[in-house]
């Protein structure tokens, strides 16, 4: 089956961040088929050079280096977003695909369940 | 597709619901504090988009009388039967 | 229909878990299965067994509890999502060379996200409770 995940906030203040990759990684392991979109502050996950150990938090940006291992290719990011936060889409730590609301929708519509964290 | 929203406004939740909507197609369902987002005074939610609050959530609130005026009340069942007719939902 | 619920909301801080009773009761009375609850982020802290309401309040533990005798449904929090938030069962306790203290509401089980993913692929409906 198709989850998909809509990732949706900054990391490290709360545990969304965490918590939503953690689900999702968990629903790779179990044999489903994953994808992610980066939405709104979400995007901020996918910045370089995060530095976790500053607040002493688990490291998110080192669970995405994780998402080949788990076979989770498909990974997205909304264009919006990042436009809207003046980050280049080439200037992200792991590769995924920008895409519009448009896309999303569409994408979306082929999912058995929708997360939302 | 189900929305459902439970923050109240300003909140990127319903800025990201309103970009993902289809309005011929979608419904939107506001829970706990998502009803503030159905005031009129907001003007939030588009006409002709299906909009729904739930009856326990603006009754605890008093906020009936400030509405828009296309909003529709549902109870439980009603939130119960807007999943039966919905076989995708979001919760924001 | 067969139904699942997923709750992310802490009980006190949002209305998530108290919106997902009065939701969960209403399934049942329209005759629909609920096979699982699942308790997620700061939503396990309604399996917190040592949590005291205030007498003039109801319990939405004890609401919970009943429900889930009513409609056969499993109540179930994250066991990583509980852990980081100190809510251990007197054996997990113990395990972590923590008192053997029982935090656990009665009725609740600590399981991993695979029965999340589970009751994802069983269920004709997943319903999210966000906080």
């Amino acid at each position: 089956m198709h989850f998909a995940f809509l990732l949706r906030h900054p990391p490290y203040s709360k545990q969304h961040a965490r918590e939503g990759l953690e689900a999702a990684l968990a629903a790779a392991a179990f044999g489903q088929e994953v994808s992610l979109y980066f939405m709104g502050d979400g995007v901020l996950q996918l910045l370089p050079d995060q530095k976790a150990t500053q607040l002493a938090a688990k490291d998110t940006s080192r669970m995405l280096q994780a998402l080949d291992m788990y076979d989770i290719e498909n990974v997205y990011v909304d264009r919006t977003s990042l436009q809207a936060r003046g980050i280049a889409e080439d200037a992200l730590a792991i590769k995924c695909t920008a895409v519009d609301s448009r896309q999303i929708r569409q994408q979306l519509a082929t999912a058995q369940q929708v997360f939302c964290f | 597709m189900l929305h459902i929203i439970n923050k109240a406004t300003p909140d990127a939740s319903l800025e990201q619901c309103l970009a993902l909507i289809d309005p011929q197609q979608d419904a939107v369902l506001l829970v706990a504090d998502g009803v503030l987002s159905a005031l009129a005074s907001y003007a939030y939610w588009p006409r002709g988009l299906a909009v729904f609050v739930l009856s326990r959530d603006i009754e605890a609130r008093a906020i009936n009388a400030y509405l828009a005026p296309h909003i529709q009340i549902i109870d439980d069942a009603g939130f119960v039967a807007l999943t039966e007719q919905h076989t995708q939902s979001i919760s924001w | 229909m067969k139904y699942a619920l997923l709750v992310n909301g802490a009980p006190l801080d949002s209305q998530a878990a108290r919106s997902a009773l009065y939701f969960s009761q209403a399934l049942l009375a329209r005759e629909h299965q609920l096979l699982r609850v699942f308790f997620y982020g700061a939503g396990v802290q309604l399996g917190n067994g040592l949590q005291i309401s205030a007498q003039d309040e109801n319990s939405l533990l004890g609401e919970w509890q009943a429900l889930a005798l009513a409609g056969n449904t499993e109540l179930v929090l994250c066991i990583a999502a509980a852990q980081r938030r100190g809510i251990l069962s007197a054996t997990e306790a113990q395990r972590h060379g923590k008192p053997p203290v029982e935090m656990l509401a009665t009725g609740f089980t600590l399981a991993g996200l695979g029965t999340l993913v589970d009751a994802a692929l069983d269920v004709d409906r997943l319903i999210t409770f966000q906080g």
